[in-house]
């Protein structure tokens, strides 16, 4: 579904991502791993339209995402979330989970002024898929807080409800457990295993080991912008390449 | 948010006085006090307009005055070059405020911020500029006189008397005020929400920032030219001190001691300080220096304005009295 | 024709070098606290009515007075840091800069209240004679402006290349998390910073108002003028603000060549054109 091709970014010279090729295929949950500086971070800005790349190609079911702004690559069907966490402080968690619902209805002013059956429909639909998200992550109840007031695991949580809203059939998250608790990350874990239940592809930036051989079928290795592996988590554990770059970068500062 | 019957009929009750009330102050009072009343209204649309784009949509824009004068020399300089009265003034003053939005847009909300804060503001300063220098188009200096109310020839009513202005205005205002409450709360308005709140996330869940913020910047736009016809056609009499940004600062005062996300409380911020000042007498070199200090003394204390004071004020009311209260 | 190119040239750089003051303060203010600070103007107005009341109302000589005034207001902006400011820091920017107009809006109008609306001049002891330097006639005032414009634009360079202070400045405009954990007293400057922005307005105001006339509601256009040039040279560059300076000064100057009643609208032209093809202004960060 997810086609990376040959993909280059360079600020000022420096290279943090060369060359690196993957694909995700459907109800996939697929894992980019590496030491930091890898160029991790900076490959999900390329696939979601927050960064240009230098050279190469992202394609989604057919559709160039080069170039396109991320609102859109969103519509296509790609949603992400980010290493620092992201939500809407001010609004009730409500009202976070229903604005992806956005995504792939438009409104005019016009609409707006004249709420016809349209609009109304959708405000239904949007308010019960919030509901129902929320629930799925395990916020149901704390509609009407407000999401700034939130613990920061429950954001994290958070987040994963509001990028669902926007219905997308890849989403990629940036180190969705950082900072969690084992208990939380377990949580956190399992609720990416149920996304393929609902057929959405995942790509997933992280450094808790224990979580990524858990529920990843397939694992790339980034190391200083290059891909140096890619397969099955044993395949992966076992490459000589890839316990060298991790022990000779201090892998265990990077778990922190 | 559940209801009961007696609510509602008590919420009706209070809808009905409040409906009568508006329209009985012409027989009960009349001169000045009926002007500061149109003045309020004019002004509670510029606000709720102005309140739309910043408390909602975060996005600060100082230059809505600009939007009003616009409105407002467009729909003076159709009546008075081509006779067109401000019913068609009013649309036209709204069409243009609005194109001119949309073209402020293109060159600066693709990037939100503290750019789009100063040039709002230097936009304001061109258009006066331009009323101030186009003196074959707008007398300049000298402003432009003589533009008068609409009529309704065939049942003979001339918006020239006050008190068929006043509810001439008070239609219009009520009109405008409930269109942007709508936009505010349908899925449009989320979209606002979204670019205040968080645009990059907005962005990653598909809410395109540019698209909402130019949105909302063209319907308040619409909005305060509309206010800006309606102004012209009542004072008779328009000039570029109009685009001063005095007024600008009065209107933030209105929106953000109202109440910043919500129209209501623009609205009540609109009537509060335009008869507030008057009825407590502030010389008017005075009053700048008051609205500087509410400005400064409310962002410190109560960012929430006047709503936060209200509540504030009813806690600190005895529990005895806020029973009382409570049973009406 | 070439003596009156190089008159206006001249001219261009009195105004000029004045703007980049009055915009470096401006950019320091937002690169350092990420404010857009409208009451500047108002610094700039301040410094040159203080500097008025001193000479005229209190006798004191012009050139004490220049240097009293603008460290009156650089205490002033010092104060208005420690009370108002200090408590937006963590809130939306908006805020502060809606605190700012508020600012604004109060100094002006309680300047108007208490000094009236007519021009004053501010007296000073120099010649009012032009002398003749090669090709230009210039009053010995102008002369003293440039040259105090100059030596303070140079000495500003040496502060921020060679101070602590300046050194933590710069680190601050490139990034502020990183700035804090290397152990730079953001409250303290925050406090400096809004200080010498306000100062270096007040300088701008002295000086040009010792050429032409000081009146109370001289300071919106400043602000207005202190946003054109940082606008031109790029939010928070402190280069950029001092050639965006320049070119505006140059740019209005030979512009009242052309047309004196749209003089003023020159200034946005040029920021138009420059955000049609350079958004991030000459001096990109």
């Amino acid at each position: 579904m997810l086609e990376v091709c040959n993909v280059s970014v360079t600020f000022g010279g420096l290279a943090a991502l060369s060359d690196v090729s993957f694909n995700v295929g459907a109800s996939e949950v697929a894992s980019v791993i590496g030491p930091n500086g890898a160029g991790k971070t900076t490959l999900f800005n390329v696939i979601t339209g927050f960064r240009r790349p230098t050279r190469g190609d992202v394609a989604f079911s057919g559709q160039p995402l080069v170039g396109r702004i991320p609102s859109d690559v969103a519509r296509a069907g790609v949603v992400r979330t980010f290493q620092k966490t992201e939500v809407f402080p001010g609004l009730t968690l409500f009202e976070c989970a229903r604005m992806g619902s956005l995504c792939h209805q438009r409104f005019t002013v016009w609409d707006a002024i004249a709420r016809g059956k349209r609009l109304r429909d959708f405000e239904r639909k949007a308010g019960e898929r919030a509901r129902e998200l929320l629930d799925f992550v395990g916020l149901g109840g704390k509609e009407k807080q407000l999401a700034g007031a939130l613990s920061y695991g429950e954001q994290r949580l958070l987040e994963v409800a509001v990028g669902l809203a926007a219905d997308p059939r890849l989403l990629l998250l940036d180190e969705p457990a950082s900072g969690m608790n084992p208990d939380e990350a377990e949580r956190m874990g399992s609720l990416i295993a149920k996304l393929r239940q609902r057929s959405i592809s995942v790509l997933l930036v992280e450094h808790n080991m224990a979580l990524v051989m858990d529920i990843s079928d397939r694992i790339i290795v980034l190391h200083h912008g290059v891909k140096i592996a890619e397969g099955t988590p044993d395949h992966v554990a076992n490459d000589r390449r890839v316990v060298e770059a991790y022990l000779g970068s201090g892998w265990g500062d990077a778990q922190g | 948010m559940a209801s009961s019957g007696a609510d509602r009929g008590k919420a009706r009750l209070v809808v009905a006085l409040g409906a009568a009330a508006v329209v009985a102050v012409p027989l009960v009072i009349g001169g000045y006090h009926l002007h500061l009343l149109i003045m309020a209204a004019i002004f509670a649309i510029l606000a709720a307009s102005l309140g739309l784009v910043i408390g909602y949509a975060g996005l600060l824009s100082l230059g809505h005055v600009a939007f009003f004068g616009i409105g407002a020399y467009t729909s003076a300089l159709l009546f008075l070059k081509f006779g067109i009265s401000m019913w068609w003034g009013l649309l036209a003053a709204a069409a243009l405020s609005s194109v001119m939005a949309f073209l402020l847009g293109a060159l600066i909300l693709r990037v939100r911020g503290n750019r789009f804060v100063i040039v709002t503001v230097a936009f304001a300063e061109i258009m006066r500029l331009i009323a101030h220098n186009w003196v074959d188009l707008t007398r300049g200096q000298m402003g432009l006189p003589g533009i008068l109310p609409p009529k309704i020839a065939f049942l003979g009513i001339d918006f020239n008397d006050k008190a068929s202005f006043y509810y001439l205005v008070v239609v219009i205002a009520f009109l405008c005020i409930w269109m942007l409450s709508r936009i505010a709360r349908s899925p449009l308005g989320w979209g606002f929400l979204a670019v205040r709140e968080n645009e990059t996330l907005g962005e990653s869940v598909g809410v395109s920032a540019y698209r909402h913020a130019m949105a909302v910047f063209v319907v308040g736009a619409f909005f305060a030219g509309i206010a800006g016809s309606l102004y012209a056609h009542y004072i008779n009499f328009i000039a570029p001190d109009l685009f001063y940004f005095s007024y600008t600062t009065i209107l933030l005062v209105m929106v953000v001691m109202g109440g910043l996300g919500t129209i209501a409380g623009p609205v009540i911020g609109a009537l509060v300080f335009t008869l507030v000042p008057e009825y407590l007498r502030v010389a008017s070199e005075y009053r700048l220096v008051f609205f500087g200090a509410i400005l400064i003394v409310g962002i410190l204390f109560v960012p929430r304005g006047l709503i936060e004071l209200w509540e504030r004020a009813l806690r600190a009311l005895p529990a005895r009295v806020r029973e009382l209260m409570a049973r009406g | 024709m070439l003596e009156t190119i190089a008159q206006y040239a001249f001219n261009g750089l009195v105004f000029g070098a004045n703007y980049a003051l009055i915009g470096i303060g401006l950019t320091l203010i937002f690169g350092v606290m990420n404010l857009a600070n409208f009451a500047h103007g108002q610094f700039y107005m301040l410094g040159g009515f203080l500097a008025y009341m001193l000479v005229v109302k209190l006798g004191v000589n012009y050139f004490a007075a220049l240097p009293l005034a603008v460290l009156a207001v650089a205490a002033l902006g010092w104060l208005l840091e420690r009370t108002v400011f200090i408590r937006l820091r963590d809130r939306s920017p908006m805020t502060g800069v809606l605190a700012t107009i508020g600012l604004a809006i109060l100094l002006e109008s309680g300047a108007l209240l208490t000094w009236g609306p007519q021009p004053e001049s501010i007296p000073n002891p120099l010649s009012p004679m032009p002398i003749e330097i090669g090709p230009l006639f210039i009053t010995p005032m102008r002369l003293f402006v440039l040259g105090v414009t100059v030596v303070f634009l140079l000495g500003l360079y040496a502060f921020m290349n060679h101070t602590r202070t300046g050194t933590a400045m710069r680190a601050t405009f490139q990034n502020r998390d990183a700035a804090a954990l290397v152990g730079v007293d953001i409250d303290r400057l925050y406090a400096v910073t809004f200080a010498l922005g306000a100062g270096l307005a007040a300088l701008a105001g002295v000086l040009l108002g010792s050429l032409f006339l000081v009146h109370p509601t001289m300071g919106d256009s400043a602000t207005l003028k202190a946003f054109i040039v940082v606008i031109l040279g790029g939010l928070g560059s402190v280069i950029g603000s001092a050639v965006g300076g320049l070119i505006l000064g140059m740019a209005e100057s030979f512009g009242t060549m052309v047309s004196s009643a749209w003089k003023d609208a020159i200034g946005f032209i040029l920021v138009i054109v420059i955000l049609l093809y350079r958004p991030d202004g000459l001096f990109r960060r």
